[in-house]
């Protein structure tokens, strides 16, 4: 981009030469066209030239603009435009490093709920910085989730895109009910997967307590979604047992009778009534139940 | 150019007063005091102690500073008077 303006003056070309060299003005492309001398000077001598051809007599004028000057009156004349120009592309490639807009996808797309909670514990968000977000966390957890067999989380633009695909054979099992609890006692320990924790661990509870709820909160929004965990209530009972005799044969045929289909005895304790017949055991033992819903 | 100006000196010359042509594109000039004529086929450059006369054609003065001077165009003859 040269800085060279074209001047027009109406005069001799020697006289003008000769002047301009006085003025030691560095003139080039000197052209006659008539009564028309033509020339090019640099931009920072057009005040100069003008000042020495400012007598009425000479008739002096600007015929081209120099192209610097010219993208210059351009950008001074376009000065809003080029600075909201200017302002988009800064913002289009800032938006790039953003999440604007978070997609869920897939068969799992059911999940969507408890994905997006999953992934905005992990740092991803509206108008979050996609570097703060945890990718590989996240997929890790998504893949925890019942039935999900494929994860995978993408950025295209500033649109991130979670792809979630599930066990289609086993999907339809699904229930969308609470995970309620079928025996009182005490929750030693409580995982939600999926839903809201009604309870809390240390917790008492009742046969039909609900312990996690098929809903997720957003703020202070609860948004439908299935429940998923599982819990451990430690509960107690009593069971009694006859022998013929009081024996340590008959304390371990006591102690086998309690045969329990899930859960495992954590603690126990017996005393022997006499009857007529023989005696009775009676157990007292406190055992650890374990309850889940929508877990494969 | 070393070359040239170490014959010129050699020789007793001035190199501010030599000049230098190439064939159809221009040439170029020292020690110009200013120009007496100038036209498309003709121009005079005047020198402290001579004239130096340009004929040719489409010539046009193409940088001209302080007493230096580029000639663009067709130099066809050279008189010094």
């Amino acid at each position: 981009m040269t800085d060279l303006t074209q001047i027009c003056i109406i005069s001799t070309a020697e006289s003008a030469l000769s002047k301009l060299k006085r003025g030691q003005i560095t003139v080039y492309n000197c052209k006659k066209e008539g009564a028309k001398f033509l020339f090019f000077v640099s931009d920072k001598d057009i005040e100069k030239v003008f000042a020495i051809f400012a007598k009425p007599c000479y008739n002096i004028k600007v015929v081209k603009k120099s192209a610097k000057k010219r993208a210059f009156d351009f950008m001074k004349l376009r000065a809003g435009l080029l600075l909201g120009a200017a302002a988009f592309i800064v913002l289009a490639a800032l938006s790039d490093f953003y999440m604007l807009k978070i997609e869920v996808d897939g068969s799992g797309s059911y999940l969507e709920p408890e994905v997006r909670r999953i992934i905005q514990s992990e740092g991803a968000g509206e108008f979050k910085l996609y570097s703060s977000f945890n990718t590989a966390r996240a997929t890790g957890r998504i893949l925890a989730l019942p039935q999900v067999t494929f994860c995978n989380i993408s950025k295209k633009g500033s649109v991130l895109t979670v792809d979630v695909q599930v066990d289609t054979e086993h999907s339809g099992a699904l229930l969308n009910s609470s995970l309620i609890s079928d025996r009182a006692g005490k929750v030693l320990r409580l995982v939600a997967i999926c839903g809201t924790e009604a309870v809390k661990e240390g917790d008492s509870v009742e046969k039909g307590s609900t312990l996690i709820f098929p809903y997720t909160l957003a703020g202070e929004e609860k948004v439908d979604c299935i429940a998923a965990g599982y819990a451990e209530i430690e509960c107690r009972a009593t069971s009694q047992y006859f022998a013929e005799t009081e024996s340590e044969q008959s304390l371990k045929e006591a102690y086998a009778s309690l045969l329990l289909e899930d859960g495992e005895i954590i603690e126990k304790t017996h005393y022997v009534t006499p009857t007529a017949d023989g005696v009775i055991y009676v157990l007292n033992y406190t055992y650890l139940h374990k309850i889940s819903i929508n877990l494969t | 150019m070393k070359l040239l100006e170490q014959i010129i000196k050699e020789l007793g010359g001035d190199t501010l007063k030599s000049f230098t042509v190439v064939p159809r594109f221009g040439g170029y000039f020292q020690s110009v005091k200013s120009i007496a004529e100038y036209t498309p086929q003709k121009i005079v450059l005047r020198l402290k102690k001579f004239d130096i006369t340009l004929s040719g054609e489409d010539m046009q003065v193409g940088k001209y500073f302080e007493e230096d001077i580029f000639i663009k165009g067709n130099i066809e003859g050279i008189q010094i008077d």
